[in-house]
């Protein structure tokens, strides 16, 4: 008798964050050379909420937010490494999917070489003790 | 194959691991962890947005004053009710106002959220559309700033814990006023 009750209990409380989640569909611009010039921007931009995805493939408030800001900006002309650094600077470069190559960001760049230098040399060297 | 070689990938994974530990932690050490936030040191953006308080706008004049507290929350958010008393604990003892800006949220839901929870805010904007959230480099709420003259000085991006208070809020207000 009670399993009505808990089920409903247990609907009605999503409630809340799913109407903060209310989306309003996106205009997309006008000229069709910008569009994809924003398009290609949402790639290049984190979702800050999500896990390993872009804003471009993210339903999140805040990604649908900076969709729309990229879209201002791209249509008030500023350049692509305008808009990328407004949002570095604010959010940090995490925000940026390809980490720029800098002094902190060397390990980050060169592990995976290292590595993979690494693994050759490893196939190489058992390769020659079999011989 | 001697037994150093045998192991040698262990080896270079270990050695590795150190070097990547050691470089995490001197990262960390360089820089305290309170101004580790890219917008300690910005200019408050300028704003204007609707306010809870009638016809009149929130904007940036509005937090001209020389220190206070702005509080990124919601009324559909948890967190934000549950950090609501070390919020307006950490402000009485610093004498500090607390203008509170509302991201994504229903003004009538609001309304009676603000009555419930006991109104701390000095004044209380809405950000509709959230261009200001991301002028502020807003991950979700609550987020709190502590600015002064209108200079972002403190950030604490979640809700606020007594931890939270000790180690990004109060070290940014003991450097303004030693």
């Amino acid at each position: 008798m009670m399993r009505p009750f808990i089920l409903f209990a247990c609907l009605f409380s999503f409630a809340g964050p799913l109407s903060a989640q209310e989306r309003l569909p996106e205009t997309p611009l006008t000229d069709k050379v910008q569009e994809t010039k924003a398009k290609h921007l949402f790639t290049q931009l984190k979702c800050e909420v999500c896990q390993g995805q872009s804003i471009a493939d993210s339903n999140a408030a805040l990604a649908q937010d900076m969709r729309e800001l990229i879209r201002q900006k791209v249509s008030s002309g500023e350049s692509d490494v305008m808009i990328l650094t407004y949002f570095s600077t604010r959010y940090g470069d995490s925000i940026l999917m390809t980490p720029p190559l800098a002094p902190r960001t060397w390990v980050l760049w060169l592990a995976p070489v290292l590595f993979v230098s690494f693994g050759f040399f490893l196939i190489f060297r058992m390769f020659r003790v079999q011989k | 194959m001697s037994r150093f070689s045998r192991f040698l990938p262990l080896w270079a994974f270990a050695l590795l691991a150190l070097f990547t530990a050691i470089s995490l932690n001197r990262a960390t050490e360089q820089m305290p962890q309170h101004n580790m936030d890219p917008m300690i040191g910005m200019d408050l953006p300028s704003f204007s947005l609707k306010s809870m308080e009638g016809e009149a706008l929130l904007t940036q004049q509005d937090l001209a004053e020389k220190t206070l507290i702005l509080n990124y929350f919601a009324s559909w958010c948890a967190a934000c009710k549950a950090e609501y008393p070390i919020l307006s604990d950490f402000a009485t003892k610093y004498k500090l106002p607390v203008y509170g800006i509302a991201w994504k949220d229903d003004p009538n839901k609001l309304k009676y959220w603000l009555v419930d929870a006991g109104n701390i805010y000095q004044r209380t904007g809405l950000d509709e559309k959230g261009k200001l959230a991301i002028a502020l480099g807003l991950k979700g709420v609550p987020e709190t700033y502590v600015i002064h003259n209108s200079k972002i000085i403190a950030v604490y991006r979640g809700a606020l814990s007594e931890d939270a208070v000790k180690n990004f809020l109060e070290p940014a207000l003991k450097e303004i006023n030693p």
